[in-house]
Order: C-alpha cells, then sequence, then structure tokens
C-alpha cells in the first residue's frame, strides 16, 4: 500500500500530461505512479514534476550514453560538416572562427540523437532506430539557422547534414546503442555497460585520429596554437562525457 | 568475486532505505525513508530515482515491476532489492562509520559520546 494514499488526490491533467511528454518511456510508467502517488495538492504536485523530470531526463542520458561510441559520433559529425565546408566553399575551411562555428550544426546532430535514444521505446526494436537519431538531429541543425543564421551557410548546413545522415547512421548500425542491444528481463543492468566494455579501446584510436585528419585539412600548415587547442577540447570533453 | 564501489553517503542512506522497506522499497516508500535518514537536511525525488539508477548500474541492487495499483492510477511501482554486491558494500560501510565512531570517542571522551547518544535517543523518541 502506498504510503501517500490517504492524501492523495488527482494530479492535475496539465501538469500530469507535460510529465507524461518529458518523462522518457522507459521509466514513464513508474515515475507517474510515484508522483500520483505523492500528490496532496496541484502546487505540490507541480513541484515534485519540475524537480524529479529532470533529474530522471539526465539519469536516462547517463544510463544510455556509451562515452567512447558518444566521442566517435561527435567526431563523424563533425568531420561530415567539415568535409561539406570543404566541397561546397572548394578550399578546406581555414579560417579559425568557420572551423569553431561548423561546431554548432554538429553539435545539434549528435544532441538529436541523444534525445531520439532517451526517448527511445525500450521494447518495440524498430528498423529506423538508427536513422531516427541523425534526422531529428538534422532537423534542429535546421533550427539553428534561426538562432544562428550568419554562422554557416545554407549549402553546407544541408550537405553537412546529409552527409552526417549518412556517417551517424552507419556508425549507429555497426555500434548499436546501449539502448537496443540484448538485455535481461530483470537482470542488473550491470552487463549492460560492461558489454560495451571492448569499445573503450576506441579512445586511443579516436584521439590521434583526429589530430592526424585536422593536420591533413590544414594542408600540413600546422598552426601549433590552434592544433593544440583541438586536441586538449578533445581530450578535456571526453573525460567529461566519461564522468557524465 | 568482484569488489564493491566505495558508496558515497547518499548511496548508503538509499542502500539503507532499501533494506528497512523489505519488500516495500519503490520510489515513494525510498524517498521517505531516506527524508527521515537524512534528518534535517531536505532530499529530493529526483536525487533519489539518481541514485537509485546508479546503484542498478554498479549490480548493488535490482528492479522488477510490479503489478499496477489503483491508488497510482493504475500504473505499476519499480521496486527494488539488495543484491550479495549490494549488502557487501553496505556492511563495509556500517563497519567503516562504526571505525569512525571509536576514532572519534578515543579522542573526545566518553562524555560527548554519551551526549550524542541521548540527543539520538531523543531524536528516534
Amino acid at each position: 500500500m502506498g504510503q501517500g494514499s490517504g492524501l492523495m488526490r488527482r494530479p492535475p491533467r496539465i501538469a500530469e500530461a507535460l510529465a507524461t511528454l518529458l518523462i522518457p518511456p522507459a521509466c514513464r510508467e513508474e515515475v507517474l505512479g510515484d508522483l500520483q502517488e505523492r500528490c496532496t495538492s496541484t502546487r505540490g504536485y507541480f513541484k515534485d514534476v519540475v524537480i524529479a523530470v529532470p533529474c530522471v531526463i539526465a539519469s536516462r542520458m547517463r544510463r544510455i550514453t556509451d562515452p567512447p561510441v558518444l566521442l566517435l559520433q561527435a567526431m563523424l559529425v563533425y568531420l561530415a560538416f567539415l568535409g561539406a565546408a570543404w566541397i561546397v566553399n572548394g578550399t578546406p575551411p581555414f579560417d579559425r572562427w568557420e572551423i569553431w562555428l561548423l561546431a554548432i550544426p554538429a553539435a545539434c546532430v549528435l544532441a538529436g540523437s541523444i534525445l531520439a535514444d532517451i526517448y527511445a521505446e525500450p521494447g518495440a526494436p524498430s528498423p529506423w532506430r538508427p536513422v531516427k537519431g541523425p534526422v531529428l538531429g538534422a532537423a534542429l541543425a535546421f533550427l539553428s539557422r534561426s538562432a544562428f543564421p550568419n554562422a554557416v551557410p545554407f549549402r553546407i548546413v544541408l550537405s553537412g547534414a546529409a552527409f552526417s545522415l549518412i556517417l551517424a547512421s552507419t556508425a549507429n548500425l555497426l555500434i548499436p546503442p546501449v539502448i537496443g542491444r540484448p538485455q535481461g528481463v530483470n537482470g542488473p543492468a550491470l552487463w549492460l555497460k560492461h558489454s560495451s566494455a571492448p569499445l573503450g579501446s576506441l579512445k586511443w584510436i579516436a584521439v590521434p585520429a583526429v589530430i592526424i585528419l585536422v593536420a591533413a585539412l590544414s594542408g600540413l600548415r600546422l598552426r601549433a596554437v590552434q592544433t593544440a587547442s583541438l586536441t586538449a577540447a578533445i581530450i578535456v570533453a571526453y573525460h567529461m562525457l566519461k564522468r557524465i | 568475486m568482484a569488489q564493491p564501489d566505495t558508496l558515497g553517503q547518499f548511496e548508503q542512506l538509499v542502500l539503507t532505505a532499501i533494506l528497512t522497506q523489505r519488500e516495500d522499497a519503490y520510489g515513494v516508500t525510498i524517498h521517505s525513508k531516506v527524508r527521515e535518514l537524512a534528518g534535517p537536511r531536505p532530499v529530493s525525488l529526483g536525487a533519489v530515482y539518481v541514485t537509485l539508477d546508479r546503484l542498478e548500474d554498479k549490480g548493488l541492487i535490482a528492479s522488477w515491476l510490479s503489478d499496477p495499483t489503483p491508488e497510482r492510477g493504475g500504473r505499476a511501482k519499480r521496486c527494488y532489492r539488495l543484491e550479495a554486491l549490494g549488502e557487501r558494500a553496505l556492511q563495509e560501510s556500517a563497519v567503516t562509520a562504526k571505525r569512525i565512531w571509536d576514532g572519534i570517542v578515543q579522542v573526545w571522551g566518553k562524555d560527548w559520546a554519551k551526549q550524542w547518544g541521548k540527543q539520538w535517543g531523543r531524536e528516534a523518541g
């Protein structure tokens, strides 16, 4: 019997609909049930939703994210936009700001992939799952143009989104996200992470690969500060992701 | 056998709450017990969810969905129980806490321990 059953009242419909929309499907049932059981007033329910839902989303993100795979995806998506800029402009993007601005649509594509994984139905495998994330990400990349209209030209976003769609979908097919891997019914979740352990070795390939690619794209005219800062950013990003 | 990770204080509270709630350990009851154990400090439901997920990923606890109940709008509860690794981690934490207590008593004296014992007794009712 629930603890709050004596004080319980029906939660406000708007707040319940909002919570249903925001809570990831994998934990929606139990979290909505807990929120309803704790509901004593409209204000209290809203407060619970505002406090609990962001934590539930963050926790879900941590559970489904595999840092080495995410780093690999980030590199692929960024390289897709870098390649697109090269093809559209006819020359490699040497300008310092151009290189950094390309990270805006790339980050949007990556955010879309993460969001699609967070809100994927765990019990409903779909053949479209590897494509869903990159498609949502591409849509977000186009939306980012309304926030930063002069950051990256439309043609580069269009070509980059197309390349990243191909590369990220292929990566998803080859390395399925944690949510798409086989799971035991009631087994501890520990081994889910273990199944992806060999991928940890990717960092030893990924970091030098990026450095070599940046060197190649710069036509071997390496600017020491630029290369060092990019390498440092990649290492810091990797360690931050590892801590999530 | 795998060595359990060192537990943080909040993880210790959540594991203790699961242990004391036995078969009725789910989000609401665990949160309520953790609030009681944490004393005057406020504890959010979100923090409990995050910790439960982390403990499950570490293999210290296991979860399953119960049958739907009408007081929850026909929704199921996610119940939790301690795994062997979780029990061992909690035991180690309790032993460490005891060592800390003994070390403090050695320096600050038995009067201090008695004073705290009385205060705890009052708090426990």
